[in-house]
């Protein structure tokens, strides 16, 4: 089985929602683009070892989300990244949507990447708390405390996301 | 909404407004903003890791690149710039943020070429309103309850005079996500059926109503479901397979299995009434980006891109680049930036027909807020809304003939 051209079609096609995936873990461009890089170069040395094709893109993504989390444990240190500006105070009454979005972005630019790696996992790639924990290689407990600790931060960092009860 | 649903909303705003590099910046060894000592490293590095897969090495070196295909300076068609309403008088309706009873809503779908569905209150129980947009008059069609627990209720769909939509509740071992119909005329709402799961925003990442019945794909597996919408279970079509995701009915995305609508390749699918196939043989270079008939391939950051039909004809270059991440929206809308100097105005084109209107909005590059409010997203969509000026501008997407 002439593997190159599978993995070669596989990078030329995934490597967007990859990237995309990427972007959410380091709120920035550059980092992005390297976390995918390293991803990939680390895959590709196990290519031949998958026996499953498909599973690639899993393999992957398991790399990606790994190195982002132990990369933030070597460093042992809380990063800040440039997600975007936190706006001026909303006033009240006046909040919409996207404002609110705006605020949470600047949030999410205050979380730890292992915070940010918690909700990205959960809230846009939707996995449940079991499938984090085995990607992860932690317990779901522990999955699970991570997950309320962030949310808890991002209603500390921006309090304004209490009138996110009120739309709509 | 809660903080969850603004969270989802956020991130899935965030992954579409950053534009992915070429995939040929991940088939080479050297990272372009690298110091060169820095580049060797990685190459060394790249070396050891690899030693005893000669496959992998050639992977990633540069002369594997597939080459970039260069973009036609010329000729290219520049969309001229009318505003919305003048190019679509009939399809555009510019009104006031709230009802004439002061409330302010969401505008859900259009139920027929003047009347839009409106959504007022809280999640939990919202009130939906028929409003007639060449009076201003609205007039209260039903309302809903949600089930207890509720987290997500989705937006509306209208098929054969009837509306449909879900709402997803967790609970305390598995979740259920339950589909709902009601007369497009208003009456009482039903159950249409519950499906046992566990993703919080719904297994379920597209549907239309056809025939009578609800046909939906799952999100996370894939694969394409019927039920009836008098009621009953969920049964797979008799061409569904895992991985399938619906496009615009009948055409589904062919992905790998567990890969997500947002995430998957729109170049290769299949009609799942007769089981056609279509690929895109005829396109080469750059990732396209496919609805059920059309093609656009975007190069780089550059300020035009490629539009072609899947057998390669109709093929030209369009001024403006797209903000769109998914696939041209009912197989025909896309949403174009023009750039002027440091700003960028926002456009809606028609690639069947040329036609191009402007939003009235002026940004510049990096203005989330802006990108947020007038997202396409590819599939198939009756209303295209967005703020401007203190009015709401909707558009009957539907009406545009």
């Amino acid at each position: 089985m002439d593997l190159e051209p599978d993995f070669r079609a596989f990078v030329t096609e995934r490597s967007g929602a990859l990237f995309r995936s990427a972007y959410l873990l380091t709120g920035d461009r550059h980092a992005a683009e390297d976390l995918v890089q390293t991803a990939l170069t680390k895959t590709a040395a196990k290519f031949r070892g998958l026996n499953d094709p498909s599973a690639l893109e899993g393999y992957v993504r398991r790399v990606m989300y790994n190195e982002q989390v132990s990369s933030w444990r070597r460093r042992g240190q809380m990063t800040e990244v440039a997600f975007g500006h936190l706006p001026d105070q909303i006033a009240e009454g006046h909040a919409d949507t996207a404002d609110l979005r705006l605020v949470m972005r600047g949030a999410l630019a205050r979380l730890t990447a292992k915070q940010r790696a918690m909700l990205v996992l959960r809230y846009f790639e939707d996995l449940s708390e079991a499938e984090i924990a085995r990607l992860l290689g932690m317990r779901i407990g522990t999955v699970r405390s991570q997950i309320y600790r962030s949310l808890e931060r991002l209603r500390k960092i921006a309090p304004e996301l209490g009138a996110v009860r009120e739309l709509r | 909404m809660n903080i969850e649903d603004l969270l989802r909303e956020t991130l899935a705003d965030m992954a579409d407004d950053e534009t992915p590099p070429h995939p040929s910046r991940f088939l080479v060894t050297r990272s372009v903003r690298r110091p060169p000592w820095l580049a060797l490293a990685a190459a060394v590095a790249i070396v050891v890791l690899v030693a005893g897969s000669t496959y992998a090495v050639r992977v990633l070196t540069s002369q594997d690149a597939p080459p970039r295909p260069a973009v036609v300076p010329s000729p290219a068609s520049e969309p001229r710039t009318v505003p919305l309403a003048e190019v679509w008088p009939d399809a555009v309706h510019t009104v006031p943020l709230i009802l004439p009873n002061g409330l302010s809503f969401t505008p859900e779908v259009f139920l027929d070429a003047d009347t839009l569905l409106a959504r007022t209150g809280p999640a939990q129980k919202p009130r939906y309103w028929a409003y007639e947009l060449d009076g201003f008059r609205a007039r209260e069609l039903f309302t809903f309850t949600a089930p207890p627990a509720t987290g997500y209720t989705s937006g509306v769909t209208i098929g054969e005079g009837r509306l449909v939509w879900y709402t997803v509740s967790v609970g305390a071992i598995k979740g259920a996500l339950d589909l709902w119909t009601v007369p497009a005329t208003g009456g009482r709402v039903t159950k249409v059926t519950t499906i046992r799961q566990t993703m919080k925003y719904g297994d379920l990442d597209a549907l239309t109503i056809q025939n009578g019945s609800v046909i939906y794909s799952r999100r996370g597996p894939g694969g394409i479901y019927q039920v009836p919408l008098t009621g009953g279970d969920p049964a797979p079509l008799p061409s569904s397979r895992p991985g399938l995701h619906l496009l615009e009915w009948p055409w589904a995305v062919i992905a790998t299995t567990g890969v997500q609508w947002a995430q998957t390749n729109t170049q290769h699918i299949v009609n799942m009434l007769t089981g056609e196939k279509r690929d895109i043989t005829a396109l080469q270079g750059d990732p396209w980006s496919c609805s059920p008939t059309w093609c656009l391939q975007r190069h780089g950051q550059n300020d035009r891109f490629t539009v072609a039909k899947r057998d390669g004809t109709s093929r030209r270059e369009v001024v403006g680049a797209s903000l769109l991440i998914g696939p041209p929206t009912n197989d025909r809308f896309v949403i174009l930036t023009k750039r002027e100097g440091d700003t960028f105005r926002l456009v809606l084109h028609d690639i069947t027909t040329g036609d191009t209107g402007d939003l009235g909005i002026t940004g510049t590059p990096g203005d989330g807020r802006i990108l947020n409010q007038t997202m396409l997203r590819g599939g198939t969509q009756n209303l295209y809304t967005y703020p401007l000026n203190g009015k709401r501008i909707v558009v009957n997407l539907s009406a545009i003939k």
